[in-house]
């Protein structure tokens, strides 16, 4: 079993989760994480008041799948998710011991 | 059988409400007694069995404790034991829940003082079984424990009890998983206005409120119902959760409502009904016993002084730091009255006086509809709006009645609760709320409040944003529609009303598209300025969005948030700020040219109009815009194509080709090679990576339209665009044969380089003015190129001998320059490019 995470821009998270449901995957984690890096924050002065924001508004998913599932969500986040300018984010392919359901107990492939 | 299992039988017989507790009350009697009787016979004389609390007043919820007082006369611990164990034991072996005192009479007495819970209790005693005397000898002495002072005490604890209750559990009646005993509205507060009647007035039933006028036949109508239906869900409640929990939470809450035949219907779920009514019990109580308390508050804190009133107008007084309206009669003769005791409310942030509140109750349903249309209660109620930094003058309206009758529309949102997890309020107080907020932004962005034109508006808007839940649809639109009408009575003008039905429909606008859309598409944000149309506008969608958001609940409003939502407003307002963007004409030529390629290309190629922009559709005839998406099919690759075209003073080339770093210089090296000389260029790139730039020319050196070899012209740009062609080596070796001509350097003014982020939130900005020699467009594009910088869109102009290059670039990544660093070198480069040119 694999964690994939994935950083995208926000605009994009329809698109993914779309894409993400054409194979079949509908359960997913998505929170709204801020972004430090590469990519500038700005800096806005408007009618006197200036406003300073140092991140870059990003969504991040998380999902467990089995690891011969892996490529073609990766794929099919990429697509989803690409504009070709800065900025499109990162994914991340991590290995997942066990995933244990809370309520049943169940284990492994059972409990994704 | 036990109490539980008993218990069982009455929920399969179906028993409800108040029934089921007086039953469950009295098997839990009969089963004490019984055990009591098998284990020592008919209870001695001196020993009594008292029920206390919910127990003694037969209310003894499925759950509930069972809280029980062993009464002795005289110390026999070897009897006491018995019946203690006879009593007792039972009830823990039945797994039940029970709070056990073993006491004398004397003992009780001195524990009331040390214990306000105890006393409390004490107040709803009933004799299970046992001597009656002893009982009766108790209950004596506890109330002539009660004097003047000792009251005043009991009633002070009791409301200090209430407040902190509140606190702990929630102090208003719209939470989302309201808890049905303690939450402020709950039946806890029902008791405690019973607790405090028996004390002070020795009033403890609301029969016996009704009668002595403390509460009217309506009130009491209304409280007996909401108290019946609140036993039913908590009876519900401990069913479904199997214990005793009376926490109303999300999960229970659908499965209650489906219990109680409350089905989902098209317009609204089952749930949301049923928390409606949840909503409005709760908010029936609330409102009832706040009124009695501020009641009780009056009575002992005027034992013996008389308070003056001071008048703040006619009609209206301020009596101990609360509003007082004059008598019926005058309120029905100048209804208008009641409106301005608000408007002053919220500007002296004062509550409305409990016996006015009570008035204005009872009066509603009298009142002349044509109030609705009175431009003095308007004006009042929009002063109402503007001066509310706290929600309490508008939900006091709320309460008596008075906002629903002025605006009918928002009857049906009242105690109404989306089912989500989202929403901390229901409609009615989100939208009090939203206003609320809004009057709190003012001080954090003074400078947007400055830039709008019709504040009044502005408050309206707030707190009719979601006038349309509840109704089925599209809320911001459902509630739009309703929006003529109102203005309407409200005596709006026409721009008025077309504003804040603007507004209504919007007020999702920004957020949505801040979320989901790219905000670095410019024509996308072009569209949103179109949409918006003035600042003004904007700056009030954009407070509305805050306040609505921040009005939400506490987890809605995030630094995430306002992030997207900040740069999609600037990036709005800096295109609105350019005036020749929302021009109407322009809008209207763009639709026009639109309308003509699409009728030329035809229906199965109108998406190929998608990737024209805007600037490019308005420099064009539309038969040169077809012309130039037929010539984009022949392209591929490396491909390059050329127009050229005599105009008899200069020769206009067209040039197609995909873009590319550095493609402008390749195609300025190129021109120059061939002594053609730029007077005029635009570049554009349409949203597929096409090309279409347009080049006016002429030659340097004299030469006539069909003299220049344009074929070989073509195939050197094709060379130099596979880079098989060293422009910098040709040029040089061509330029250094003229150098014995002297240049006009003399006449030289000094270049000038402007690197602007200002005017545009989508490119960088370069402006190059400059004496004008052959090479210097190829020169300073070349070092653009060198850069890595893309060119999208630029200008070339001359005049006289002076040349303005204006390009609209990015850097390889797609962003703007904005390193001061970065600019500075671009800069220098650029100056040393433009002043190298003349000297060759």
């Amino acid at each position: 079993m694999k964690k994939i995470e994935a950083i995208i821009k926000p605009f994009k998270l329809d698109d993914v989760k779309e894409g993400l449901n054409e194979i079949g995957i509908t359960g997913m984690t998505i929170s709204e994480v801020k972004g430090h890096g590469r990519q500038k924050g700005h800096k806005e002065i408007y009618r006197g008041a200036e406003y300073v924001v140092d991140f870059i508004p990003k969504i991040k998913i998380e999902l467990i799948v089995n690891a011969d599932m892996v490529e073609q969500v990766v794929d099919k986040i990429r697509n989803s998710a690409n504009t070709g300018k800065i900025g499109d984010g990162k994914i991340f392919v991590l290995p997942v011991e066990d995933v244990i359901r809370v309520r049943t107990g169940e284990h492994g492939k059972d409990a994704i | 059988m036990s109490p539980r299992q008993a218990l069982a039988t009455l929920w399969e017989q179906g028993l409800s409400g108040k029934e089921l507790l007086r039953r469950h009350s009295s098997l839990m009697d009969e089963f004490i007694a019984q055990r009591l009787l098998e284990s020592i016979g008919e209870p001695p004389s001196g020993i009594s069995i008292v029920a206390l609390g919910g127990y003694g007043r037969k209310e003894l919820f499925p759950f509930s404790d069972i809280d029980i007082l062993l009464l002795y006369e005289a110390e026999n611990p070897v009897l006491i034991e018995k019946v203690t164990d006879a009593v007792f034991y039972p009830l823990w072996d039945a797994g039940l829940e029970v709070g056990h005192g073993v006491r004398t009479v004397d003992a009780c007495m001195e524990d009331i003082q040390k214990d306000f819970f105890f006393q409390v209790a004490l107040l709803d005693a009933r004799l299970i079984c046992g001597d009656q005397d002893l009982f009766t000898k108790l209950l004596k002495k506890f109330q002539a424990s009660f004097d003047r002072g000792t009251r005043k005490n009991f009633v002070q604890d009791m409301m200090a009890h209430r407040l902190e209750r509140h606190r702990r559990f929630g102090d208003h009646t719209y939470l989302l998983e309201p808890n049905i005993k303690e939450t402020r509205g709950g039946l806890r507060d029902l008791q405690a206005m019973f607790w405090t009647g028996k004390v002070l007035f020795g009033l403890g039933t609301p029969e016996d409120f009704r009668e002595a006028g403390l509460l009217n036949q309506k009130e009491y109508r209304e409280l007996s119902d909401a108290s019946n239906d609140l036993v039913i869900i908590r009876n519900r409640l401990h069913y479904a959760s199997g214990r005793k929990n009376d926490r109303l939470f999300f999960e229970y809450q659908e499965e209650i409502a489906r219990k109680l035949r409350l089905y989902d219907s098209r317009e609204s779920l089952g749930v949301e009904r049923f928390m409606k009514k949840v909503h409005t019990d709760l908010q029936c109580i609330a409102s009832a016993s706040d009124l009695f308390f501020e009641h009780v508050e009056d009575v002992i804190s005027s034992m013996g002084i008389k308070i003056k009133s001071r008048p703040l107008a006619p009609g209206i007084e301020l009596l101990n730091k609360k509003i007082l309206l004059g008598d019926e009669g005058l309120l029905l003769q100048k209804p208008y009255l009641l409106f301005k005791a608000f408007a002053i409310a919220a500007s002296k942030r004062t509550p409305l006086h409990y016996r006015s509140r009570k008035l204005i109750s009872s009066l509603v349903e009298r009142l002349p509809e044509r109030l609705r249309n009175s431009k003095r209660c308007a004006r009042y109620f929009l002063e109402t709006l503007e001066a509310s930094d706290s929600p309490m003058a508008l939900l006091q309206m709320l309460d008596t009645g008075l906002l629903g009758f002025y605006l009918p529309e928002f009857e049906h949102l009242k105690a109404l609760a989306l089912h989500d997890v989202y929403h901390v309020n229901t409609v009615d107080r989100h939208l009090v709320e939203t206003v609320v907020r809004l009057n709190q932004l003012r001080d954090k962005y003074p400078g947007i409040f400055q830039g709008i034109d019709d504040r009044q508006v502005l408050f309206l808007a707030a707190f009719l944003h979601d006038i349309g839940k509840g109704l089925g649809g599209r809320h911001a639109e459902k509630g739009a529609k309703l929006i003529p009408a109102i203005a309407r009575r409200m005596a709006l003008d026409d721009k008025q009303a077309e504003t804040l039905e603007f507004l209504v429909a919007n007020h999702l606008f920004l957020i949505d598209n801040a979320t989901r859309r790219d905000l670095e598409d410019e024509s996308l944000i072009l569209k949103f300025a179109r949409h918006i149309r003035s600042i003004d506008r904007l700056n009030m969608l954009y407070v509305i969005t805050i306040a609505d958001s921040l009005a939400t609940g506490p987890n809605v409003w995030t630094e995430w948030k306002q992030a997207l939502l900040l740069e999609v407003y600037h990036k709005i307002a800096h295109l609105l700020e350019q005036h020749e963007l929302i021009d109407p004409d322009r809008i209207a030529a763009v639709e026009w040219m639109r309308e003509k390629i699409s009728a030329l290309l035809g229906k199965e190629r109108k998406d190929e109009l998608d990737i024209l922009p805007e600037d490019y559709l308005l420099s064009f005839t539309p038969e040169a815009v077809v012309s130039h998406l037929e010539l984009r099919k022949e392209l591929s690759g490396q491909k390059v194509l050329i127009r050229p075209e005599d105009r008899r003073n200069y020769w206009s080339i067209l040039l197609m080709t995909t873009d590319r770093t550095g493609l402008l210089a390749k195609i300025c090296g190129v021109f120059a090679l061939y002594n053609l000389a730029v007077l005029r260029a635009q570049i554009f790139t349409l949203k597929d990576g096409t090309v279409v730039d347009v080049l006016d020319v002429r030659s340097d050196i004299d030469m006539s339209f069909r003299e220049v070899d344009w074929q070989h012209l073509e195939s050197d740009l094709k060379k130099a665009l596979r880079n098989k062609l060293s422009l910098s080596h040709r040029l040089a070796s061509k330029f250094s044969r003229f150098s014995a001509q002297p240049h006009k350097v003399s006449l030289a003014r000094k270049p000038r380089v402007v690197i602007d982020n200002e005017q545009s939130d989508f490119f960088t900005i370069i402006e190059i003015y400059a004496q004008d020699s052959p090479c210097l467009l190829y020169s300073v594009t070349r070092t653009l190129a060198e850069f890595d910088i893309n060119i999208y869109k630029a200008k070339i102009g001359t005049s006289g001998d002076q040349v303005v290059d204006v390009f609209y670039v990015l850097d390889s990544l797609g962003e703007r320059l904005e390193e001061s660093e970065f600019t500075q070198e671009v800069k220098n480069a650029l100056l040393y490019s433009a002043k190298s040119c003349l000297v060759q």
